[in-house]
């Protein structure tokens, strides 16, 4: 048998700061997609409850707690992150944890960066703690968290990660020469 | 354009995906005249129409999207599958 050697999604990307935004690589758990069957979104979120205390998520929303969140993830569609799930009655299960990279901006600025480079209305009214979108960041498809503190958790496909982390440093950059402009 | 999905609100054009006109499924059974129309014949109207739009870059889900192609304006928004558009 080949003995391979695994390698993790963020392997060859760095934490960067730049001005009043920092970019991190936080460890994300486990991630599990869970797909209800049509109409057993109640029973599939009992299940969730029981588990790990957090029921089925509305759309755009996050549930969590201390050990675990759950995102919505589109129609019958949600995003478990933390503890690993085998299985759920009702619901396909199916573990994505290699194929995202999970990605965090903070800092004063994270939230006027972003802004630069997804199709979302970001501000602090209509996007805060406790809600999640997926959008585009430039070309990839990603899933934004809205954190407490003005911070973001930015999930990009394992494949497209480098990208967005170039994406995400030339958008920090370009904000600062901007505003070095109108000094 | 921006169109309302129902499940994430107001998006830009670019997360979506155009596939063509929201057309009733003919029953398995129909005569073939029925599934040649729904497969080949569309209409091009200039003003309202009804549309499966795919939130392709968004939730994923299908959308019904009734617009005027003239002024671009938007009527409606559904779930393609909670509408009754698609089903025959």
């Amino acid at each position: 048998m080949v003995d391979l050697i695994a390698r993790l999604p963020g392997a060859e990307i760095d934490a960067h700061s730049e001005g009043d935004c920092v970019l991190g690589l936080p460890e994300p758990g486990a991630l599990t997609w869970v797909s209800a069957e049509p109409g057993q979104e109640k029973p599939v979120g009992k299940a969730l409850q029981d588990a790990l205390g957090l029921g089925w998520p509305r759309p755009g929303r996050v549930l969590s707690n201390a050990q675990a969140r759950i995102a919505w993830f589109g129609d019958r569609q949600a995003l478990v992150m933390g503890p690993a799930l085998k299985s759920l009655a009702g619901a396909a299960v199916v573990d994505q944890s290699d194929g995202w990279l999970l990605m965090r901006v903070e800092g004063a600025g994270a939230r006027d960066m972003l802004m630069r480079l997804l199709p979302l209305d970001l501000r602090a009214a209509s996007f805060g703690p406790g809600h999640v979108a997926r959008s585009l960041a430039g070309h990839v498809p990603v899933i934004v968290l809205g954190r407490r503190g003005g911070a973001f958790d930015l999930l990009a496909p394992r494949s497209m990660a480098r990208t967005t982390h170039g994406d995400l440093v030339r958008a920090m950059k370009t904000r600062l020469a901007l505003r070095a402009l109108d000094a | 354009m921006r169109i309302k999905c129902p499940l994430c609100g107001e998006r830009d054009l670019r997360e979506f995906t155009y596939r063509g006109a929201a057309l009733p499924r003919p029953a398995p059974d129909a005569p073939d005249e029925a599934w040649d129309a729904y497969l080949h014949l569309r209409d091009n109207p200039a003003g309202p129409t009804r549309d499966l739009w795919h939130h392709r870059a968004g939730c994923s889900a299908w959308l019904v999207v009734r617009r005027d192609t003239a002024t671009h304006e938007i009527f409606g928004v559904e779930l393609a599958t909670r509408s009754r558009a698609v089903r025959a």
